[in-house]
């Protein structure tokens, strides 16, 4: 069994041309590299692989000068110059090391190895998730998962960067990865790809004195005593290079046959294939859709095919910062070693609920549930309990339960004397909802709506609906679960400066982690204890733990800002282009920045339904999952946006020509999506 | 100067394996091994021995203390 590292260097860096042999303390940084590649007990030998470029030679002159091999091949596809070097030192492992990495610590690079060698998996890391500071990043993998990227990866970016096609194919190779156990060093930035990173390391070599190879924990210990140090090359991205090969090449699409072939093999065992109607084969074009995601990482998803995409549907919009954020990833990891649903109460939920009440308008105590409709469903009947009335005037989507869902056409199954309980009103009219609640006076026990989703609220349109509520003896129920953390920290009654008697919250408060909570007026949330509102997983303490770390990062990061800006900028970029292709009339694009909505219009020869399957089956191909919102995550960044845009450039003379030229039928390549039921 | 010392704990009279610590393993008592290992440990400025006072454990300190 023969254990190779490969290091990887090249003179011509876009950002930092010659950076691999940049003087560090005396050295150049490729030294340091070597050095601590060389000090990797487990290894048989340490090689390096440079580009055939005469631009490299003075690398290849520089092994030669320090009795390192030095291999040479192809300069931009990487992935097969390391598996020339894996035939010719017919290693049955390697070692992926870059030589802008002057800090390696062998220590890591051992542990990745140990895992590698103990857990029988195809590929070990320490960068999957990101746990460790930037610049440490140490992947192991076996020669025949090399081989099989070599043969089959297509995407440069794949073939630039060696391992994406083995990452992003969790369904072929088996993956294992070696966390920090100290939280928060993702965020330090050890490596080299621009001038002040150069800075940085040069200021820490300085620092380190003569050590030929630091451990991590030297250089953490020696920024603890120099924060100015640490600032030097803070703001600068985490793997820009990778994003921008990304986005010259988005697709190198897969086709959709594993997604088919599960679709049959979970609808033999699952009605519907899924747990969720918007998630399940019914929302997408059929056949022509990713149906099963293998993970997520940021803002991309990956399918169980191995494509790749940027995901602006977020599970639905709980993903608020992104998936697998590791702040909020690092807390639950934490909760999970202490147990997860205790026996009794734990001091989360007073933790959370104390959180709740400084950032929340109208939150003076608060419980939890583990999905929105668990929250809506208590606040009604608490409503119910506190008016001793049965009747209930909704707006919007309130979730699965009896109570809202059999006053919609999806009602099968739900008895009607429920059913007739709950009585819609249209938004935005105030004279509607006053002759609703007058019909039936006295009866009304709440009325529960979405802020706002689509349009705006009408100047004092919100004030309107609180005081008829009041007027007519009812509780003002604001449906927050997802306009909450999203519009402003304290939700859209922070936004609108409107403060209901009760709030539900849920989406954008744990980061996909269930957890939902009922907040609002002591003395009506004092009713708690005389209602049922009363369940195994309520306090679970994941979901606690996640919303905590959430919340917090919202607060403490300006994520509400962020996601103005990034949904602002599609926002902004999406109008006039709508507008430039004609298709204003037909496709309308409405709500707030962090969640804007687009519609799609029925037109005379084609169906709303015709124009909103086109787009979704023309932004799939383009390597962008999507439903009818934009759920701007704070992993969005203004390239994703520009990304989108990008796409959106290309789609939109595809709906236009579909329509104008009655095109549509050649263009569909499934039949049309069929509306579930709606309700915005 | 990350101010932190290792202090390894020691006795004699462990019931199951009395003497234990000073059982050796190819040539070296177990303990000269363990400090030998922490040695390795850069973050650490000093290691010491806390053995119980009284006659029984004395034989710890005498391969060690220099101070």
């Amino acid at each position: 069994m023969k254990k190779i590292a490969i290091i990887q260097a090249r003179m011509q860096s876009t950002r930092l041309p010659g950076k691999v042999m940049a003087d560090l303390g005396g050295r150049p940084m490729i030294a340091w590299t070597l050095s601590a590649a060389r000090r990797i007990r487990g290894l048989d030998t340490v090689v390096v692989a440079t580009s055939d470029n005469t631009a490299d030679d003075g690398i290849a002159t520089w092994c030669e000068a320090n009795h390192a091999s030095c291999y040479r091949g192809p300069r931009d596809d990487v992935l097969e110059r390391f598996h020339r070097v894996a035939v010719a030192e017919d290693a049955d492992v390697i070692m992926r090391l870059t030589a802008d990495c002057p800090f390696l610590d062998p220590h890591i690079c051992e542990l990745v190895l140990g895992l590698f060698d103990e857990s029988g998996v195809d590929y070990a890391s320490n960068i999957d998730p990101p746990t460790w500071p930037d610049g440490l990043d140490c992947e192991v993998f076996s020669r025949s998962a090399l081989q099989s990227a070599a043969k089959n990866a297509r995407a440069p970016a794949d073939r630039e960067h060696v391992t994406p096609y083995i990452r992003n194919r969790r369904n072929l190779f088996r993956m294992a990865n070696v966390r920090c156990p100290i939280p928060g060093l993702h965020r330090l930035r050890w490596t080299v790809d621009e001038a002040a990173d150069l800075a940085f390391a040069r200021d820490v070599a300085d620092r380190l004195g003569g050590t030929e190879v630091p451990s991590h924990l030297e250089i953490l210990a020696l920024l603890r005593d120099a924060p100015d140090t640490a600032d030097i090359n803070m703001g600068i991205r985490r793997n820009q290079g990778a994003e921008k090969t990304r986005r010259q090449w988005p697709d190198g699409h897969r086709g959709y046959e594993q997604s088919n072939l599960m679709l049959e093999r979970a609808e033999r065992v699952i009605p519907l294939a899924s747990q969720t109607f918007s998630k399940s084969h019914l929302a997408y074009p059929a056949g022509c859709a990713p149906l099963f995601l293998e993970g997520g990482d940021g803002c991309r998803v990956v399918d169980v095919d191995g494509n790749e995409y940027i995901d602006f549907v977020n599970g639905l919009l709980p993903v608020i910062l992104g998936y697998s954020d590791p702040d909020v990833d690092g807390a639950v990891i934490d909760r999970i070693g202490k147990g997860v649903t205790l026996s009794l109460a734990t001091r989360l939920e007073m933790e959370l609920a104390e959180l709740l009440a400084e950032v929340v308008p109208c939150a003076e105590m608060a419980r939890f549930g583990k999905n929105g409709s668990d929250a809506t469903a208590g606040a009604v009947r608490l409503a119910r309990a506190y008016t001793n009335r049965d009747r209930v005037a909704v707006c919007g989507y309130h979730g699965w339960q009896d109570w809202y869902i059999g006053s919609t056409s999806r009602n099968r199954g739900v008895p009607k004397a429920v059913s007739e309980l709950t009585h819609p009103f249209p938004y935005n009219d105030l004279e509607a909802l006053d002759r609703l609640l007058s019909s039936r006076p006295g009866e009304f026990a709440c009325v529960i709506m979405e802020a706002m989703n689509a349009t705006e609220p009408a100047p004092g349109y919100l004030e309107g609906v609180r005081d008829l509520a009041h007027d007519h003896g009812a509780l003002f129920v604001l449906d927050e679960i997802i306009t909450g953390f999203r519009y402003a920290l304290g939700g859209a009654q922070e936004y609108f400066g409107v403060t209901p008697d009760l709030a539900t919250l849920g989406k954008g408060m744990g980061n996909g982690y269930a957890i939902s909570a009922i907040v609002g007026r002591a003395d009506i949330m004092h009713l708690m204890e005389e209602i049922f509102f009363s369940f195994t997983a309520g306090g679970e303490t994941v979901g606690l733990a996640a919303a905590l770390a959430t919340i917090g990062k919202i607060r403490d990061h300006d994520v509400v800002e962020h996601l103005w800006d990034v949904g602002g900028r599609v926002q902004a970029g999406l109008r006039p282009r709508l507008e430039a292709h004609g298709l204003g009339e037909w496709v309308s694009l409405n709500g707030l920045a962090p969640w804007t909505l687009l519609t799609f219009k029925d037109s005379e020869r084609h169906t709303q339904w015709q124009k909103y399957t086109l787009f979704i089956q023309e932004m799939l191909r383009r390597g962008i999952l999507i439903q009818s919102s934009h759920n701007i995550s704070l992993a969005h960044t203004a390239s994703e946006a520009d990304i989108l845009l990008d796409a959106y450039d290309e789609v939109l003379p595809a709906i236009a020509d579909a329509v104008f030229n009655d095109s549509m039928d050649e263009k569909l390549s499934g039949a049309p999506i069929e509306p579930l039921f709606r309700v915005r | 100067m990350t101010g932190a010392i290792a202090i390894i704990q020691a006795r004699m009279g462990s019931t199951r394996f009395p003497g234990k610590s000073l059982a050796e393993i190819d040539g070296q008592p177990i303990l000269a091994i363990m400090m030998d290992q922490l040695s390795h440990c850069r973050m650490l400025e000093k290691i010491v021995l806390a053995f119980p006072d009284g006659g029984e454990d004395d034989p710890l300190a005498s391969p060690f203390v220099t101070t």
